[in-house]
């Protein structure tokens, strides 16, 4: 029985690490076999600590070949040792595996390490064998942390050597010194060859199943469609599968060391990273879709599973079914809204300072905007806003956009080149499967075209009131010329009888001045006839006045008056008490008057309506609610069937020979646009009434901001 | 006594009323002027002279109306209708409802004025004219039945022999009633009594000379 045998026999259990270990712990050569244990695990730094108390705690700084076993009052100097956490675990005789340091508590030591450069320790107790006094541990540092495997075998081998360790540490462990095993105690030594043999098989046992266990598993992961990867705690890649070939046109070699990220589409690439980071905060399995990019620049779907598996992180990926179908909607709603004349934009989901920045713009919102679309991205939507920016309504779609709703306004924008215009924006959120917000989407209509149509709009109505005013005055005429001739006959009448007596010298002074103020009198009343007219007709710039609704029919009434007394028709009108003030331009409700006056009158003459009493109108001024005007026009004539009540209003519906069919569509449209509403009924009797509203002044202000009239 | 030179005016327009007083008045007429046409019926209750000028277009009734009320009722002013229209209709109905003339506004005085001393005069020749006739008809009632028969007979043209013959009186007797006739109805000669004899049978609305007898 010598060392050979022992040698031989570990050397036979097939593992030149062990067996050159157990060489050098029988040699009684500590140092060197701790500093080999360090260097077999790759680690950067090997230690054998004992109790403090025994004064002979020593140190081994591994990877180093120059390696020096210390004095237990360097250990503190050394710094690295300090740290509470292993001092803990050697007074307990416990197992200590730390594969990531800044996961401790601060008091553990984790700033000491750090500053260090030590990411991850492993340190298995070396029990105190028989006699000994203390408990010693055998520890190991890593700058990075060694993949999964690289651990358990770390592990394993850390074990197996602390038993050999603990016999080197008793107290006849001077047999380990000098020439052994030489001095080795019989029974000892064949303690140690028993308890040594079993270990090795043991250990290369677990190697070979750790062995075969990692075969089976390469085989399943190589044939596996899905690309299945492990990760440091970097998130570099530490091992993929073959199938990043078919999945991302890359060999496995080129992949270990980079990280997914950089195979990753740009705008998917913080969501991958915040994923990743979601891995090590979580227990269990965390599933996430992103957008790769394959080696020939195309994008493709993927959808990865991830687990945290100590230090390191195993990732499946595959390909996410339906992508084509899924690329193909994405490429048709892209080319939709790259043709869309409205402005679109979407912006991540930040909404707080300095507001969320734009990921996509279509060309419809550079267009709209005058910026490229290089000078867009990236930036707040704010890049729009400007001193003329309504800052009430941003203040409104803002606090919306706090509370995740969609939101609707329009503000005056600001072009790159410094120019105005009115933008109508809505602004919806876009949230991913779990409910977060992700994105904004905003539509964005340039609402100045919008204003311009209404403006367009209003000038046509106005045109067509006009030409309409112009048609009744044609209707009025013959009325009106009779109107003019009485003035003008009474003035004619009045000169020519002056002119006879002055020539007849039959002229008194006091007649010649009373007959002049009556021909001033009478050339007053025509003037005021054609500027009635003149107003009525001319083209003009739409003014809203205050007045009263008594004075428009009053002055309505005048215009109506000679066509009144020609057709044989009277108009009653009663007023009641209180009928408040109206914001109206006078012309346009006279037109409107007129219109629903002259057609009662017409329908009063109808030969239907022979009585006496079917040649009265009436119109009726009141109330309209607590906010507005009513004025009733009431006619006794043959009225209309209820399906012409129903398509009066109709534009170019007639129920008159040779009417245009306008007149009611247009007094409808005023009285819109002034905030009111025109509307028939049938009598109960005969004949049928109009009926119009006006919002009272004090109502109509905002009525007339509104119609921007 | 009523006036010969008085003109009526109605006119729903105060201004217009004035005007036509005022040179009415200054040619020395008397006016008497109304701005509604029912008021102008109620004075058509007395008999009245001169010449009536009135508007055709007035609220609540039409100048045309007033003056076929007033005819109804037995005035015959001769009637002139003032419109600012002009229209042909209302011209031809003015005129066949027996309205002496029909002026246009604006007027020139002249006219006016000329119109309405025709007026004046047509209605001083209509009441001259009736007189005469009622005293035709007077004297006519102051003849016997002998007498009326004599009177028929001669204005017919017969002779005093034929005359005899018929009625089976003497040549004598005819003569006699004859020359009763000729005085009692103030006639001059036999063409005068022909021309009575006319006025008698157009009041009394026959043909020949039956009313005569």
């Amino acid at each position: 029985m010598g060392p050979p045998a022992f040698q031989s026999d570990f050397a036979t259990a097939g593992d030149p690490l062990l067996s050159a270990l157990c060489g050098l712990l029988l040699q009684g050569d500590l140092a060197r076999a701790v500093s080999e244990v360090g260097r077999a695990l790759a680690g950067d730094a090997a230690l054998l600590l004992r109790g403090a108390d025994a004064g002979a705690t020593w140190r081994v700084a591994g990877g180093d070949p120059a390696v020096a076993l210390t004095r237990a009052d360097d250990f503190g100097r050394q710094g690295v040792w300090g740290a509470p956490v292993l001092h803990e675990a050697l007074r307990g005789g416990q197992e200590l595996r730390l594969s990531d340091v800044s996961q401790l508590p601060e008091e553990s030591g984790r700033a000491l390490w750090r500053t260090h450069g030590v990411s991850a320790v492993l340190a298995v107790p070396v029990p105190a064998p028989a006699g000994a006094v203390e408990d010693s541990m055998l520890a190991v540092a890593w700058r990075s942390t060694p993949s999964g495997a690289r651990w358990d075998e770390a592990l394993g081998v850390l074990r197996w050597v602390a038993g050999p360790l603990a016999l080197a540490l008793a107290p006849g462990g001077r047999l380990w010194a000098g020439d052994a095993p030489r001095g080795l105690a019989p029974k000892v030594a064949e303690e140690l060859t028993h308890w040594g043999q079993s270990l090795a098989d043991q250990i290369v046992q677990g190697r070979r199943r750790l062995a075969e266990s990692e075969r089976r598993y390469r085989r399943l992961t190589e044939h596996s469609t899905d690309m299945i990867s492990a990760h440091d705690s970097e998130g570099r890649f530490t091992y993929v599968s073959q199938a990043c070939r078919t999945l991302l046109g890359y060999a496995a070699e080129d992949l270990v060391g980079t990280r997914p990220r950089e195979l990753a589409h740009p705008e998917d690439r913080d969501a991958l990273i915040r994923s990743h980071q979601r891995v090590r905060d979580t227990e269990g399995e965390v599933r996430y879709t992103w957008r790769g990019l394959h080696r020939d620049g195309r994008e493709v779907w993927l959808e990865s599973a991830s687990r945290n598996h100590g230090p390191e992180l195993v990732v499946v990926t595959r390909e996410v079914g339906g992508r084509l179908e899924a690329e193909l909607l994405l490429k048709l709603v892209r080319s939709a809204v790259e043709q869309v004349n409205e402005g679109v934009v979407i912006t991540d989901g930040n909404v707080v300072a300095p507001g969320p920045k734009i990921v996509y713009v279509n060309p419809a919102f550079t267009k709209m905007t005058g910026y490229a679309e290089h000078e867009l991205l990236g930036q707040s939507p704010r890049l729009l806003q400007g001193a003329e920016t309504d800052i009430a309504v941003l203040t409104r779609i803002r606090r919306s956009l706090r509370r995740g709703e969609a939101s609707e306004g329009e503000t005056t924008n600001y072009r790159r080149d410094g120019s105005t215009y009115l933008a109508h924006w809505s602004v919806h959120p876009v949230r991913d499967g779990a409910g977060n917000l992700t994105h904004w989407v905003s539509v964005q209509r340039d609402a100045s075209e919008r204003r311009a149509d209404e403006a367009l709009e209003r000038r046509h109505r106005e045109e067509l009131a006009h030409v309409t005013r112009l048609s009744m005055m044609g209707e009025l005429a013959s009325g009106l010329a009779h109107e003019i001739n009485q003035p003008l006959t009474t003035i004619s009448t009045y000169v020519e009888g002056l002119l006879t007596r002055a020539q007849r010298k039959d002229l008194a002074q006091d007649v010649l001045l009373d007959i002049l103020g009556r021909v001033a009198d009478q050339a007053g009343v025509a003037s005021q006839i054609i500027r009635r007219l003149r107003s009525f007709v001319l083209k003009r710039e739409i003014v809203r006045a205050d007045a009263s609704v008594n004075d428009l029919v009053y002055e309505t009434l005048a215009l109506l008056d000679a066509d009144l007394k020609q057709r044989g028709v009277q108009v009653r009108t009663e007023v009641a008490a209180g009928v408040p003030k109206v914001l109206v331009d006078t012309i346009q409700i006279q037109q409107v008057l007129i219109n629903l006056i002259r057609n009662a009158v017409e329908a009063s003459e109808t030969p239907l309506s022979e009585a006496e009493s079917a040649r009265v109108v009436e119109v009726v001024i009141g109330p309209d609610g607590a906010h507005g005007v009513r004025i009733d026009v009431v006619d006794r004539g043959g009225g209309l069937s209820p399906q012409c009540l129903d398509r009066i209003f109709e534009p170019f519906f007639s129920t008159k020979d040779g009417g245009m069919g306008m007149g009611l569509t247009i007094s409808r449209s005023i009285l819109e646009a002034h905030g009111g509403r025109l509307w028939a009924t049938a009598n109960p009797g005969r004949g049928c009434t109009f009926s119009m509203t006006l919002p009272a002044l004090a109502h109509a202000g905002a009525e007339k901001s509104q119609t921007g009239i | 006594m009523v006036s010969p030179n008085k003109v009526f005016v109605v006119d729903d327009e105060e201004s217009v009323v004035s005007s036509i007083r005022f040179i009415l008045e200054s040619e020395g007429y008397e006016v008497e002027s109304f701005t509604d046409p029912r008021d102008m019926l109620d004075r058509g209750r007395q008999p009245l002279t001169g010449c009536l000028v009135t508007d055709i277009r007035m609220p609540g009734m039409s100048g045309l109306d007033m003056h076929e009320r007033l005819r109804a009722s037995g005035v015959s002013l001769p009637t002139i209708v003032v419109t600012g229209h002009g229209e042909v209709t209302d011209a031809v109905r003015a005129l066949k409802a027996g309205c002496v003339d029909f002026i246009q506004k604006p007027w020139s005085n002249a006219v006016l004025l000329e119109c309405v001393r025709s007026a004046i005069r047509m209605d001083q020749d209509h009441r001259s004219l009736r007189e005469e006739r009622r005293g035709v008809l007077e004297r006519f009632e102051q003849l016997t039945r002998r007498e009326r028969q004599v009177m028929a007979a001669v204005v017919e043209g017969r002779l005093n022999k034929q005359i005899a013959s018929e009625l089976g009186l003497s040549h004598k007797t005819i003569e006699v009633h004859r020359a009763h006739v000729m005085s009692k109805m103030a006639a001059a000669s036999l063409a005068e009594l022909v021309r009575m004899a006319v006025t008698i049978e157009a009041a009394a609305g026959t043909e020949g000379s039956a009313a005569l007898r």
